[in-house]
């Protein structure tokens, strides 16, 4: 037992004691200290920058304090600082070829702060999924989307992908694309259309209604009428709008086509044949045509 | 005050126990019920913007809008305030309006009026509500930048006499002074409202203090003053009903396109 303890003993004489005593002082103080940067950093931070970055500021203050009480700390253990870097060194290009998809998210990560393309509480959309911003880390972007899902997204995507933030600007335009039967007025369709978004009180008055016509279509002449509404109630316009423009275009006798189709057999063909049958007649004949197991 | 449109429509109103009042503020229906415990309101506005349906055995829980209100000591009496609207209001005249240099003008602009229903024991509000609802519209050079405000539509009237009498809005003298050297054009105006104060004689008229425009020389800007005493164009006013919001300058400077756009 004695022997196994004497080379330990030897080693951990008391000029080792004192400089791990020391060591330890120097991460107590190093944490205690980096708190304390974190929170003089939050705070002046929190004064002009939003808070996504002040917190980010928090945690740089926080870790680049400890770091040096910690290399101080080593460094009293008498490990050199030279050595240290130079396997770090090694160590960072190995690491780097295994964790390549980790590199190239955090480094799309540092750019997607530097650039702000959205903020925290922002709706985005990001190919098919649109959500509400939960957080912007340094590997991904999480969304909550509005049925309640979680999504993560990789930085690197974000960077790639075409990104669309719907909360940014504090109007929106609600785009309802309508058909009209050719017999109608166009200009009298645009005044229901008009009156419409008038008495809506959430479309906007100013930006004005816009009404586009798109052109000649299959079985109907096509519009494209726009109106702007607040980011808030943009919902309640797209829902709204619709069912008062139907409803207004029924009052007004607008008839809001779907496709037709003409049999044409050419010129020289005869024309169909049609038989006109009294409704009475087509009802007890078909009522027959059912007794006798024979439906026409 | 299911009488209509004659008269003053607010004041406070004394209800028994379970008992049940409409009012008809133009298309606005408004129900109260006092219960033993609670206060029930009740408030729907006609979808076409006539005259409301005057009072109806309907229960006022059917209502579109409203809720109760529970106190330990409910109070018996309930009050109706009018009041602006919680945004500024933007004018434009039916004609665009043009203030040549060195002249100066009143114009009378009405804005729309809101409701406040007070439980007057408890002295709590149970609802701010328009009277009609105007529509949405936004003021700003941008689509980027702006504010959301309240659109209505103005005579632009240069005489009292051809005021038309117009219940549930809110006259305000607008005095607009051309200082600089070119031509203001009035085609849209943002009108402050809520730094307004109501007043009235008694009558249904509903006054707001003088606001003052000063289109300056040179300067972009232009200073909007907000008196602090009634209009001289109504005498014995008092004033009922307070600003929402308190401005400390008693001038608000503002650059020409944010108050003109």
């Amino acid at each position: 037992m004695q022997e196994l303890i004497a080379p330990f003993a030897d080693w951990l004489n008391p000029e080792r004691l004192m400089s791990l005593l020391r060591a330890g002082i120097f991460i107590g103080l190093g944490i205690l200290f980096a708190r304390l940067a974190a929170t003089l950093a939050h705070k002046m931070a929190g004064a002009h920058l939003d808070a996504h970055r002040a917190m980010l500021a928090r945690r740089l203050a926080y870790y680049l304090v400890l770091a040096l009480f910690l290399v101080s700390a080593l460094h009293e253990l008498g490990f050199s600082l030279g050595v240290l870097l130079g396997a770090a060194g090694v160590l960072s290009v190995a690491l780097g070829f295994a964790s390549q998809t980790s590199a190239s998210n955090l480094i799309s990560g540092i750019f997607l702060l530097s650039e702000r393309p959205f903020a925290v509480g922002d709706v985005i959309r990001i190919g098919t999924t649109t959500g509400e911003v939960m957080s912007i880390d340094l590997l991904s972007v999480k969304l909550r989307t509005f049925d309640n899902l979680f999504v993560r997204i990789p930085n690197e995507s974000v960077i790639k992908s075409e990104v669309t933030t719907l909360t940014r600007f504090p109007i929106r335009r609600y785009d309802v694309q309508v058909g009209i039967a050719y017999k109608e007025d166009i200009a009298r369709a645009r005044e229901v259309l008009m009156a419409v978004a008038d008495r809506n009180p959430l479309c906007l008055e100013e930006p004005k209604p816009l009404f586009i016509f798109l052109g000649f279509g299959d079985s109907s002449l096509n519009f494209q009428f726009s109106v702007w509404a607040s980011q808030e109630n943009f919902l309640e316009v797209r829902n709204s709008i619709q069912e008062e423009i139907k409803l207004a275009f029924d009052d007004a006798g607008i008839e809001i086509p779907f496709p037709h189709r003409t049999l044409y057999t050419g010129s020289v063909t005869e024309p169909f044949p049609v038989r006109v049958v009294d409704d009475r007649d087509a009802a007890s004949a078909t009522v027959t045509d059912m007794h006798s197991g024979n439906p026409s | 005050m299911s009488e209509g449109s004659t008269g003053k429509w607010w004041g406070e109103f004394e209800l028994a126990e379970d008992e049940r009042r409409w009012w008809t503020l133009g298309p606005l229906l408004l129900g109260a019920e006092r219960k033993q415990r609670e206060w029930r309101i009740g408030h729907e506005e006609s979808s076409n913007g006539e005259a409301a349906a005057p009072k109806t055995n309907r229960s006022v829980d059917e209502m579109a809008e409203g809720g109760r209100f529970v106190f330990a000591d409910p109070g018996s009496e309930i009050r109706l305030t009018p009041a602006l609207a919680d945004r500024p209001v933007v004018t434009r005249p039916l004609s665009p309006l043009y203030v040549p240099p060195g002249e100066q003008t009143v114009l009378f602009v009405s804005s729309p009026a809101w409701l406040r229903i007070e439980a007057v024991g408890p002295g709590v509000e149970l609802a701010d509500i328009p009277v009609a609802r105007p529509s949405d519209t936004w003021f700003g050079p941008s689509t980027r930048e702006g504010e959301l405000c309240y659109a209505t539509r103005t005579h632009g009237r240069l005489r009292l006499e051809d005021l038309p009498v117009q219940p549930y809005r809110i006259i305000t003298p607008l005095e607009i002074f051309n200082e600089s050297k070119s031509e203001l054009k009035l085609e849209r105006l943002s009108l402050p409202v809520p730094y307004l104060t109501i007043y009235s004689t008694g009558s249904q008229d509903l006054w707001t203090q003088k606001v003052n425009l000063r289109c300056e020389d040179e300067s972009q800007l232009v200073a909007l003053r907000i008196k602090q005493r009634a209009p001289s164009q109504i005498s014995g006013a008092e004033p009922i009903a307070p600003p929402r919001k308190e401005h400390e300058a008693q001038v608000i400077k503002r650059a020409l396109t944010s108050l003109f756009g």
